[in-house]
């Protein structure tokens, strides 16, 4: 077993393709590293200047509980610093989130690239393994077992006493043994440059990302090893397994992914800005008309002096405009999950996808932007009630009253500086949520898929004819 | 002789697995992505039908000249099925605001925002990435494959020449390759024919052809890739590594790696400096205006009542007066004079500074396109988008298109006097004589019920021929911007098959 790995690896790193294919695979980790580098440096530097003039116009509005509350912030998504092992289309996705006290709004994209380049998708590490290194995976183990036939060395092989769960095993070995070894390269070079160049924090939820995303590439690396020794021991001619493994990795690095989108977006409908704009008007029409007369009275004539019933009918407009918006938002999160749940049958996507999960970029990046939104709404909200129930002259009603703020429904009182939730507080150092997710569901899915692929390709082996 | 190496290659190619497995994978993933992306044009089609319907309706709702703030819309192009370009990503929308020029489409009405991360699966892509991958398969071992077989020797010892013999081998490359393309993409126009009734008219039936062609000729780049790689080496499994290579090159690596390190190497500055002026100087006009328009509110009150029901404010265009005695209406007419000159300066400034960071926008493209130069995919993506109208030059002439809707309206207010001396007949819907006698101010307030029945939806909507349609057409292909990347391409195939000729003349057959 041992002497037949060795000698698969010699065998490989003899060859002229392989040499030229890692140096190609090492090459693009540098860039990769280099590109990476350099646009989080800028990105940065653009969100926190966004950050700051937040700040800026929220401490202008310090003077009073009430415009502090009502005031529209901007929550801006850090630039995940992760980015380079998945990114998500980070630089597409809507960035930025309007909170206030009472409400959170439709995301939107504040911080843009530049809107005439296509869109190709990325040279993350997603990319680099998920479809580079798989191609190498293929060609190196498209001729592991129809090759040594045609050579005719497999029959010489099969004759010594050697099992050949043994010859599976040592070929299989030693080729993962060769695909690691570019791969422990190309990330060591990866991390010199990034350490060469310094901008991105290499804090320890980032080596915990890098630690899952070595352990999600190797096994999809092995599992992409594995179907390519599978049809190289159902066929006789390497040419004719090569093609099918082109042809297969076609579809599972670009035709699934782009048909998901397709299917995904036939699977889910989602409400257009203008449809729900429109339902929103509707279901404050609703709460209006279903509301008292005297509430009518008082909402239509703002000196009328009666703020119970009000503030009553306002928080019920608030509530269901902003159900609206939270189903609205959800569909459209769904129909992405969905599009990335489809892909997911390829396993370069799966790698892609668990990978965004662990760096949070992608859908998860979004959905932990929502979810920090509505946190942090829930937190100025808290923080306005904890600060109107210290004000005894109020009658306590903190509601979104826009138009005149030194009535007293709720406290008119100054905000201390530094005493109110922050929303950059929410994010870790690195643009990582303050939960990072683990993905062991997806390495069980790529173990048990791993272990079936193992298992077929052994029995094709076994069913192989050598002659 | 030529023609009878042609029907000896030809033959040899159709019956290997390799051309079966290019015709059921071509046609497969054509006719999903045409079937899906026809629905999806149909769909967005509908939708904006729909919306410019309801733009349209929200436009005759409207019943003051300086509450207009039409929609117009950018129809779906029915070519976008077969290349989706960055229509989806970019906006389809533009509200034409008076005191705003129009920089892009920003509405985005129909789709999810969070699907633009993800590139389409269009017959653009299959062409792209599976033509061209089929290319170099079908003639990476034409020669070396010869070779080992041994009958290399026996083809050069006839007396077609190497020369009649390596064309051959080309021809029959494109001819072979051309039948799962063009059968795909004939079944694809089929599916769209009977399944969706989408018609073309006879200019698009043009670019479909020219699509096709871009195609063949995209695919013979790849054969002649193919076949140049099988005449430099002498084993198959090595011209095929090559030719692998060079095409994870062309179609994979060169153009992504180039948008991620030009962008890298090429800083955009931010964008933020235009979002700041916009910010600045509004407080600059409304700083202007408060004092001036306090001044005029002071004189009028001194001089005799002010009497006004309506809406006002200095930071919106929409204002608007309900009812007011002459004096009330005199103020707005001097407010309009005061202000619309100086918000026409300040979008004049604005949309300055957003030309500047377009053009900022457009080197960095260059830059991009610098280098994914040697890509033939960057060629094939312009060939078939700018046919298709999905890129971003069409879309930008369709915001150009707006922001000449804009000037006329601007214009046609501008003659009918809006902005000086006809400017309460643009805020109010009383005729100026009407307006300006203090006689006739008295007799509608006299008018039992009068005040109460004052709101905007009382008033009877404009008359509906104001503004002049903007009749809004689908972009059509654009052929002369498809002409030079075309060349490019024929180029590129002359180019390799001039250096496989030159290696195959030198090639060692033995």
């Amino acid at each position: 077993m041992i002497p037949i790995a060795k000698h698969t690896m010699l065998q490989s790193l003899k060859d002229a393709k392989f040499l030229f294919l890692s140096c190609l695979v090492i090459l693009a980790f540098v860039v990769n590293a280099f590109v990476y580098s350099e646009n989080y440096g800028s990105s940065f530097a653009k969100w926190q200047e966004a950050v700051q003039v937040n700040s800026s116009e929220l401490e202008q509005k310090m003077g009073n509980l009430q415009l502090f509350a009502i005031h529209y912030q901007k929550m801006y998504k850090p630039p995940s610093a992760a980015a380079f092992i998945a990114d998500g289309g980070e630089r597409e996705l809507p960035d930025t989130w309007t909170v206030s006290a009472f409400v959170n709004m439709e995301p939107e994209k504040t911080i843009r690239g530049n809107k005439m380049l296509p869109l190709l998708g990325r040279f993350d590490w997603g990319f680099i393994v998920g479809t580079l290194m798989t191609l190498l995976a293929f060609l190196v183990s498209y001729d592991a077992v129809c090759g040594e036939k045609q050579d005719g060395t497999l029959r010489h092989i099969l004759a010594c006493p050697v099992s050949r769960i043994e010859l599976f095993v040592g070929k299989y070995l030693g080729l993962l043994a060769i695909l690691l070894l570019v791969l422990i390269l190309g990330i060591a070079a990866n991390l010199a440059v990034m350490l060469l160049l310094g901008s991105i924090p290499l804090t320890e939820g980032i080596l915990w990302a890098m630690g899952w995303a070595f352990a999600l590439s190797v096994f999809c690396l092995s599992l992409t090893l594995l179907f390519g020794m599978l049809i190289s021991s159902l066929v006789s001619h390497p040419p004719v397994s090569m093609v099918i493994l082109l042809v297969v990795w076609i579809l599972i690095t670009v035709a699934i992914p782009g048909i998901a989108r397709l299917l995904g977006e036939q699977a889910v409908s989602v409400m257009s800005e203008f449809e729900t704009s429109r339902e929103i008007k509707a279901a404050e029409k609703e709460v209006m008309d279903n509301a008292s007369d005297e509430a009518k009275m008082q909402h239509r004539d703002p000196f009328h002096k009666d703020f119970p019933l009000r503030a009553e009918m306002w928080r019920s407009m608030m509530a269901a405009a902003q159900r609206i918006l939270d189903r609205s938002n959800e569909t459209r999160l769904r129909q992405f999950e969905i599009v990335n749940a489809f892909a997911s049958i390829s396993p370069s996507s799966l790698l892609n996808s668990s990978l965004q999960e662990v760096v949070a970029t992608g859908a998860p990046g979004f959905r932990a932007l929502k979810s920090a939104a509505s946190l942090y709404q829930q937190q100025l909200f808290d923080f306005t009630t904890r600060r109107d129930a210290m004000d005894p002259e109020t009658p306590h009603l903190v509601y979104a009253h826009y138009t005149f703020t030194d009535w007293g429904v709720f406290s008119g009182k100054p905000v201390e500086p530094g005493s109110y939730p922050r929303a950059e507080d929410l994010w870790r150092a690195g643009g990582l949520p303050q939960e990072q997710s683990q993905p062991v569901w997806q390495l069980v899915i790529f173990l048990v898929l791993n272990l079936n692929m193992a298992l077929a390709a052994f029995i094709a082996l076994v069913r192989y004819d050598p002659r | 002789m030529l023609r009878v190496l042609l029907w000896k290659e030809i033959r040899e190619h159709l019956m290997t697995f390799r051309f079966a497995a290019a015709l059921v994978t071509t046609f497969v993933l054509v006719v999903i992505s045409v079937w899906v992306l026809g629905d999806d044009f149909e769909r967005r089609r509908d939708n904006y039908t729909k919306l410019s319907e309801e733009a349209a309706r929200a436009t005759c709702e409207v019943t003051i000249p300086s509450r207009l703030e039409p929609i117009v819309h950018y129809p779906p192009s029915p070519l976008g099925i077969f290349a989706t370009g960055e229509e989806k990503a970019l906006g389809n929308a533009v509200r034409i605001k008076r005191w705003e020029v129009p920089s892009e489409a920003t509405d985005s009405l129909t789709d999810n925002p969070l699907l633009t991360a993800i590139p389409s699966f269009d017959l653009l892509a299959v062409f792209t990435l599976i033509t061209s991958l089929f290319g170099i398969i079908l003639t990476y071992d034409s020669i070396t494959g010869e070779k080992e077989r041994g009958t290399l020797r026996q083809m050069c010892a006839t007396v077609a020449g190497r020369w009649r013999l390596y064309a051959a081998k080309f021809l029959a490359g494109v001819v072979v390759l051309s039948i799962p393309t063009t059968l795909s993409f004939v079944s694809g126009l089929v599916v769209l024919r009977f399944v969706h009734s989408i018609n073309f008219g006879a200019e698009q039936w043009l670019a479909i052809v020219c699509m096709m062609g871009a195609g063949l000729l995209f695919g013979a780049v790849f054969v002649t890739l193919g076949l140049m790689c099988s005449s430099l080496v002498n084993r198959s499994a090595t011209a095929l590594i090559l030719s692998l290579l060079l095409w994870a090159l062309g179609v994979l690596i060169i153009p992504l790696g180039a948008v991620s390190l030009a962008t890298a190497l090429h800083k955009l500055p931010p964008h933020s400096e235009v979002v700041n002026l916009q910010k600045r100087t509004a407080e600059e006009v409304i700083s202007e205006i408060d004092p001036q328009f306090n001044q005029m509110v002071r004189e009028r009150r001194e001089a005799g009542g002010l009497n006004i029901k309506g809406g006002l404010t200095t930071e919106e265009p929409g204002i608007f007066l309900l009812e007011g005695n002459p004096g009330a209406f005199t103020l707005y007419r001097d407010l309009i004079g005061l202000m619309e000159p100086l918000w026409q300066g300040r979008a004049a400034r604005i949309w300055n500074l957003e030309r500047e960071h377009e053009a900022r926008l457009r080197e960095q493209r260059d830059f991009v396109y610098l280098f994914s130069s040697p890509a033939p995919a960057l060629y094939m993506r312009e060939i078939f988008t700018s046919l298709a109208g999905t890129d971003y030059d069409s879309h930008a002439s369709f915001v150009e298109r707006a922001r000449r809707f804009r000037s006329g309206m601007l214009g046609i207010f501008r003659a009918k006097g809006y902005f000086d001396r006809n400017a309460i007949e643009f805020v109010s819907r009383l005729p100026s004589e009407e307006a300006l006698s203090e006689e006739k101010f008295e007799q509608r307030q006299a008018t039992p019920g009068y005040r109460d029945s004052l709101s905007l939806e009382s008033l009877p909507p404009l008359p509906g021929d104001l503004l002049p349609a903007f009749g809004a057409a689908p972009s059509k292909p654009r052929f002369q911007e498809s002409m030079l990347p075309a060349a490019i391409l024929a180029f590129m195939v002359l180019l390799f098959f001039s250096i496989g000729q030159v290696a195959f003349i030198r090639y060692d057959v033995r």
